[in-house]
């Protein structure tokens, strides 16, 4: 299989108005996609789109090579075993504790004995360095932690792709360092195809191979960090430069006056 | 006037321009006095009328406000207004605002918009019932083959906690309840019987009603304020904070892992709380039967199970089984149909619990015109 997921034409959107239109692009084994874009500009609706959790109002995803909305019961569940999701706010399911939201997954997807799959489950919390909190209720822990937690579900069935929102938002540099270092490590040793979507720019200079920018509700860049630094888009140099945009010339916003370090009114 | 004290507002009219000119501090303190004095000397007829704050020493976003009101209003007066100077600091703000004096632009009013907003309204509604029927086909679907098929529910041990939850917590205010309905019931009538010497006939009374009315109807009202909010405030809960879409990418179907285990529950605590409620009503209404009325309690109880019919329990406790349902398939509508943030949760509740007890009510009037016409 040559493409892990494929995006032909596709919009995407709530009701009748697309947020994202016409987008393309394709994610080939072993890469690790950042998607990035403003606040609010759709990231997290495309990787919505891409596991097919909204159906597209136009165009085909293919996940895992198959067209997720012909797909049959069998077929859906086989791509959804190989398929890893990491959500924005972690969502964790509160009735249960740590460790029975981590082994979830393997309630459906897996025929290991229950004592490998405890030990499968240690291993995976071992991995985000959250295994004291086995028995602790997710509404136990800080919003950090419980990504972590949601990222060790996303990961116990080691899947083909991996999707991530936002994995180190919320986090200390520190920590947030760690998880990049972990995403590569997936990459590298697991050979995990990974689409994470984050703004973090130093987090993106680490981790990524490749730039996916959404502005406007478009894709308007796509490329290695290299190729975005010598591209000549206004949207893609001012997020390198972290700059606000300007708009329409009509003087500075008081975020640019910010950036600027200059001297804001009294 | 306290505000004029950091701002005063001038008025000069030269030729055809009125010259409005402000000095001082024009910040949240002094914006509505300023504003005042503005919109005050604004000339009624129109023409030109231009605003100085050259004499401004420090402004605040309040007072780019007005500044910005202040031309809105102009204008609704026919008048032509300009800025006519500023100071520095009045600028830096203006601009860290970024202010730009421009004709606010009137939203064009679209001919067919009533047409418009009633189709969006129907197509809603339409989507509503769509999903509510997609819901409830799945909801059976799941309820009736989910045993047969292994490993894709809930956890084990769920049943037993929503049994719980629904049931035995629900217990005390039932049956609590129902005693004071059958009390009520038997005192009401007590003096009506009395006066013909029936008093025996207090337990016809109270057994008939507890049985084919009151009981399935109150406990659903109760199982609907108490249990159906809770249903729904989960579920959409859940909806908002993504945890719905999580078992979806997970292979789990929602339905069957979050709502399958509260029917299993309902249909057995439905008929179990009704029963208990009858049973409470008939005894408040012994209680009152005994003490006011001078009747046995042997001889009350006796009467009841002459008085009650096999069809009669059967009808009402099966009444009582829709009822749960109803107000189970309402919540769960209402909980997974919810969309945005937190303030939905609210909503959604609240209205699960009116649209279970209204469905509720018109189920019983069915019922009654089945059974009893
Ligand atoms: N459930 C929803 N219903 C309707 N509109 C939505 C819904 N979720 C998101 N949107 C809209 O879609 C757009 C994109 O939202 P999305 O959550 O994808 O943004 P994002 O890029 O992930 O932002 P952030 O970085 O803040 O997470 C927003 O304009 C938002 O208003
Ligand atoms: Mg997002």
């Amino acid at each position: 299989m040559d493409a892990l997921l494929q995006m032909e034409d596709v919009a995407l959107g709530y009701g009748e108005k697309p947020v994202l239109a016409d987008v393309n692009f394709t994610i080939r084994p072993g890469q690790l996609v950042v998607i990035t874009g403003t606040s609010g500009c759709g990231k997290s609706t495309l990787l919505k789109g891409a596991v097919g959790l909204l159906k597209p109002l136009a165009g085909t995803v293919r996940l895992l090579g198959r067209d997720l909305s012909i797909l049959d019961e069998t077929g859906l569940m086989e791509v959804r075993s190989r398929v890893g999701l990491l959500f924005q706010g972690g969502a964790l399911l509160n009735s249960m504790t740590v460790a029975e939201n981590v082994a979830l997954p393997l309630q459906l997807h897996s025929k290991l004995p229950a004592g490998a799959k405890k030990k499968l489950v240690q291993m995976k919390l071992a991995m985000v360095g959250l295994e004291h909190t086995w028995s602790m209720s997710p509404s136990e822990l800080s919003g950090g932690m419980r990504k972590r937690v949601a990222l060790a579900r996303a990961m116990i069935l080691d899947p083909d792709i991996l999707f991530c929102d936002e994995p180190s938002a919320g986090l200390d540099p520190v920590t947030a360092a760690a998880l990049d270092r972990l995403l590569l490590d997936l990459r590298n040793d697991l050979n995990v195809t990974l689409m994470v979507v984050t703004h973090e720019l130093p987090s993106i200079e680490t981790i990524a191979d490749r730039m996916i920018m959404v502005a406007d509700g478009n894709v308007v860049f796509d490329g290695t960090l290299d190729e975005a630094r010598h591209s000549t888009l206004t949207s893609v140099q001012s997020f390198l430069q972290r700059k606000a945009a300007r708009s329409d010339g009509a003087g500075m916003s008081v975020l640019e006056r910010f950036d600027a370090g200059g001297e804001v009114g009294s | 006037m306290d505000q004029a004290r950091h701002a005063k507002v001038e008025r000069v009219i030269d030729d055809d321009l009125t010259r409005l000119i402000v000095r001082g501090r024009l910040d949240r303190d002094s914006a509505s006095a300023v504003l005042d004095w503005l919109s005050a000397w604004t000339p009624r007829r129109g023409g030109r009328v231009g605003l100085d704050l050259e004499g401004v020493d420090s402004m605040d976003s309040a007072g780019v406000a007005i500044v910005a009101r202040w031309l809105d209003l102009a204008r609704k007066k026919k008048c032509r207004p300009e800025l006519l100077g500023t100071s520095p600091s009045a600028q830096r703000t203006l601009e860290m605002f970024r202010f730009r004096d421009e004709a606010p632009r009137e939203v064009e009013k679209q001919g067919g918009q009533l047409l418009e907003s009633l189709g969006d309204w129907a197509i809603a509604k339409c989507t509503g019932t769509k999903d509510f029927f997609i819901l409830l086909s799945d909801i059976l679907y799941w309820s009736l083959v989910g045993p047969f098929v292994s490993g894709r529910g809930a956890p084990s041990g769920e049943l037993t906690r929503q049994t719980i939850l629904l049931g035995s917590m629900a217990f005390g205010i039932v049956s609590l309840l129902a005693a004071l309905i059958g009390l009520t019931m038997a005192l009401l009538s007590m003096h009506q019987l009395r006066q013909f010497g029936a008093n025996i006939y207090v337990a016809d009374l109270v057994a008939v009603a507890m049985v084919r009315e009151m009981g399935p109807m109150m406990t659903a009202i109760i199982v609907a304020g108490r249990s159906g909010s809770a249903i729904a405030a989960e579920l959409a809960t859940m909806e908002v904070t993504e945890e719905v879409d999580a078992l979806r990418a997970m292979g789990f179907s929602p339905v069957r892992f979050l709502v399958v285990p509260k029917v299993y529950a309902v249909t057995i605590t439905q008929p179990l709380l009704t029963a208990a409620s009858i049973c409470f009503g008939i005894l408040g209404g012994m209680a009152i039967a005994t003490v006011a009325l001078g009747v046995p309690p042997e001889a009350y109880l006796n009467r009841t199970g002459e008085i009650l019919k096999f069809k009669d329990l059967v009808t009402g406790l099966s009444k009582s089984l829709v009822f749960g349902w109803i107000i189970l398939v309402v919540a769960a509508n209402s909980g997974l149909g919810t969309r945005g943030g937190a303030g939905e949760v609210g909503i959604s509740t609240t209205r699960s619990v009116v649209l279970a007890i209204f469905s509720v009510i018109i189920a019983d009037c069915i019922f009654s015109l089945i059974f009893y016409l």
